[in-house]
């Protein structure tokens, strides 16, 4: 079995536990014979690493490579910049960021994924898988191409079934039940998640 | 939600604990390395470690220190 450590750097609270959750289930349910494990996720807020003029992205990745650091030398190793775009094209936001990564860091296996265009898309993408969470939900509820349109969290709040949606708390829930095939079908960029973690195993463990 | 504390400074010559309480268990050690690094490296405080929730005890020093504090606390 592949072993691959990920060292996640994140904008948000509810992904420093979701995040890990998720990494392991595409593992194990998305992957043959490959165990992905985390570390802690490094938290910093989105308009600092976005900001070519701020340290914190730099920082960041020095801390998330001396996280690697201490993992067994036989397993995969990958730093993951994983954030929402918001209002940013992914296609020129990652990028960039990625470029930064690597003018820091040339030397180490570093990914970029912009959850287009918040985090709560990819619960929406497959909501159908999460009726134990969210209201009944039919069909024609759900949006087509989730990734079209901002405010998930308010349409993930508005069928919570406790009615209330605070992403420290629910996400890890959300994370660890929704269908990630179907999530992956539906969502482009959860799907370059995938294809990332994906690209790590092969390079990585050559 | 974790509690850390920490109980002293970091600098060449000082030790730096992390007090974490998860579950119920509340665990004591030395910081792991890679918070360590960060901090002699001048790159984090412990502070901003703190409040990243990445200043935790080293999980190889916790079994250790489970043996060395056992005594201190009284059976039932």
């Amino acid at each position: 079995m592949k072993c691959l450590w990920v060292a996640p750097i994140v904008e948000g609270h509810g992904e420093v536990d979701s995040v890990p959750v998720l990494l392991h289930r595409i593992g194990s349910e998305l992957f043959t014979n490959v165990h992905i494990q985390s570390c802690r996720p490094i938290f910093q807020p989105r308009g600092r690493l976005i900001n070519p003029n701020d340290n914190s992205l730099s920082k960041a990745i020095q801390f998330a490579i001396s996280r690697l650091d201490a993992v067994p030398s036989d397993a995969s190793r990958l730093v993951l910049l994983l954030i929402e775009a918001d209002d940013d094209f992914p296609c020129r936001l990652g990028p960039q960021l990625l470029n930064r990564c690597r003018e820091f860091r040339p030397d180490q296996p570093i990914a970029c994924v912009l959850a287009n265009p918040e985090f709560e898309t990819w619960f929406v993408a497959a909501a159908a898988s999460l009726s134990a969470l969210l209201t009944e939900i039919d069909d024609a509820d759900i949006p087509i191409a989730p990734e079209v349109t901002r405010n998930k969290k308010k349409w993930i709040l508005d069928r919570s079934r406790t009615g209330n949606y605070a992403p420290a708390i629910d996400q890890r829930k959300l994370a660890s039940k929704m269908d990630l095939k179907l999530c992956r079908s539906r969502s482009p960029s959860f799907d370059k998640l995938c294809r990332e973690l994906e690209r790590a195993i092969r390079v990585e463990g050559r | 939600m974790q509690g850390h504390t920490c109980l002293s400074r970091f600098s060449k010559g000082f030790t730096l604990i992390a007090v974490a309480a998860e579950k119920g268990t509340t665990e004591i050690g030395p910081v792991d390395a890679a918070c360590a690094k960060m901090m002699s490296d001048h790159l984090y405080t412990a502070g901003e470690l703190l409040r990243m929730g990445q200043l935790t005890p080293e999980p190889a020093s916790r079994s250790e220190t489970q043996g060395q504090f056992a005594g201190l606390v009284e059976s039932k």
